[in-house]
């Protein structure tokens, strides 16, 4: 009698592996997409204790997305023109912009409240922040940019008066990520670049690759795994050593622009 | 001595009108540089067809633009622009499979929270329920989130015919000969 309890319990569970892989083009992917995921410093979405922000050229929205199947636009902030990017840090959202870097608050409520904007000379970029510091970069070779190639580091720990520390001069920069001990930057077709930051006052590059486009990306920190996206598609790489960073896999992008 | 002190004036002059010309590049559309062209090369918008402007899923297509990138779970998420989502199984990340693409007509930016997903189509924000990709549903719309939707063409500095909402959603950009465009970027 046990025997066959036996038996049938693992027929049981070897039909349950059958059926969960007989479905059709997806198979057995539900609910696997709860949780927040991360976007990389060119998002214009992104959430911040449970609202959902975006920014819209002039304005920062907040929207409620507490009632899943029926989101409001709780409030709507205009900020200025040429805002592009979006960053989420601690209690506060940080603003790329053509004029400079937005620093805002949610310490008051859902409904950001300005604290500060940190101006630079036009251009088209975005912020990534860690322990107290922002990572700027300004680009030209668009209409939008007069200024120089360069990126700026910028002390924030007091949110509502951030001071320059330096600048570091750049080919191309475009999108960034960072983690506590590292920084890359892209620099568009030109490749990418990976600072040590373990002094984030002053970041020193430790490595460049020139072969691979990165317009953006994003550091998955806890797998220590970096996912770039470029004209020649998408890469992946491995920092755990960051003595031999090695790529993981690429999608290839057909379209080359 | 003198020469020099010319060509210093000169040059003053050029960065001058350089930096009017770039004040107005900098603007929207609204402030051009010059509309007196009649024949020139530019964007024009191409509009989605009704089959296309339909958010579905679709089985795994080669990436072609890399867009924007997003991480949720085990998955990475590739936007095409104007045109939908690749989704990405990446767990193994040295092997990410494509498993299916989700066509969102004139989308550039997504953010996934409790399996929906979020995407700017155009003008609207839609919330998409992803958690059964076999079975996605347009859970919400909230329309005009973003008043100057996906108007731009793919470079700056060129001029474009202005998308006309009526006839539909851009989902890309030919370049072409444009007659006495209205639009600047």
């Amino acid at each position: 009698m046990k025997s066959l309890y036996k038996i049938f319990s693992i027929c049981f569970l070897f039909s349950l592996v059958l059926i969960t892989s007989c479905g059709e083009s997806f198979d057995d992917i539900s609910d696997d997409f709860g949780g927040e995921g991360k976007g990389g410093s060119t998002a214009r979405f992104t959430f911040l204790k449970g609202y959902l922000y975006i920014v819209d050229e002039t304005s920062l929205k907040t929207i409620d997305i507490s009632q899943p199947d029926n989101p409001q636009v709780l409030s709507t902030v205009n900020v200025g023109p040429g805002i592009e990017t979006i960053f989420p840090y601690e209690n506060f959202l940080f603003l790329g912009s053509q004029t400079g870097m937005y620093i805002y608050s949610l310490e008051n409520g859902p409904t950001p409240t300005y604290l500060s904007l940190f101006e630079h000379s036009y251009a088209c970029d975005p912020v990534v922040v860690a322990n107290n510091i922002a990572y700027v970069t300004l680009r030209s070779g668009t209409a939008c940019a007069t200024g120089p190639d360069r990126m700026e580091v910028v002390d924030v720990t007091n949110l509502s008066n951030p001071s320059l520390i330096t600048t570091i001069e750049m080919i191309n920069p475009h999108g960034l990520a960072v983690n506590d001990t590292l920084l890359f930057v892209g620099e568009g077709e030109f490749g990418f670049k990976v600072f040590n930051i373990k002094n984030r006052r002053d970041p020193v590059e430790i490595a460049y690759y020139d072969s691979i486009p990165a317009n953006d990306m994003i550091s998955i920190n806890g797998r220590r795994e970096l996912i770039i996206t470029g004209e020649k598609g998408i890469f992946q790489y491995n920092y755990a050593d960051i003595d031999s960073i090695y790529q993981m896999s690429q999608i290839v992008a057909t379209n080359e622009n | 001595m003198k020469k020099l002190n010319r060509s210093r004036h000169l040059f003053s002059h050029y960065f001058a009108l350089a930096a009017i010309f770039l004040l107005f590049a900098c603007d929207d559309w609204n402030n051009v540089p010059d509309f007196d062209v009649e024949e020139t090369t530019g964007y024009r918008p191409v509009y989605a067809t009704e089959a296309e402007a339909e958010v579905k899923t679709l089985p795994a297509q080669e990436v072609e633009n890399a867009g924007k990138i997003y991480v949720i779970g085990d998955y990475l998420l590739i936007v095409e622009q104007l045109r939908g989502v690749h989704i990405f199984d990446n767990s193994d990340p040295s092997n990410p499979d494509n498993i299916g693409f989700l066509q969102i007509a004139g989308n550039g930016d997504v953010a996934v929270r409790d399996n929906l997903l979020y995407a700017d189509q155009g003008a609207n924000l839609l919330a998409i329920d992803i958690s059964d990709l076999n079975n996605i549903k347009v859970a919400s719309t909230i329309k005009d989130v973003f008043p100057f939707g996906s108007k731009y063409p793919p470079s700056e500095g060129s001029y474009f015919e202005c998308p006309d909402p009526s006839k539909g959603l851009v989902v890309g950009w030919e370049l072409t000969t444009l007659q006495n465009p209205k639009c600047y970027r």
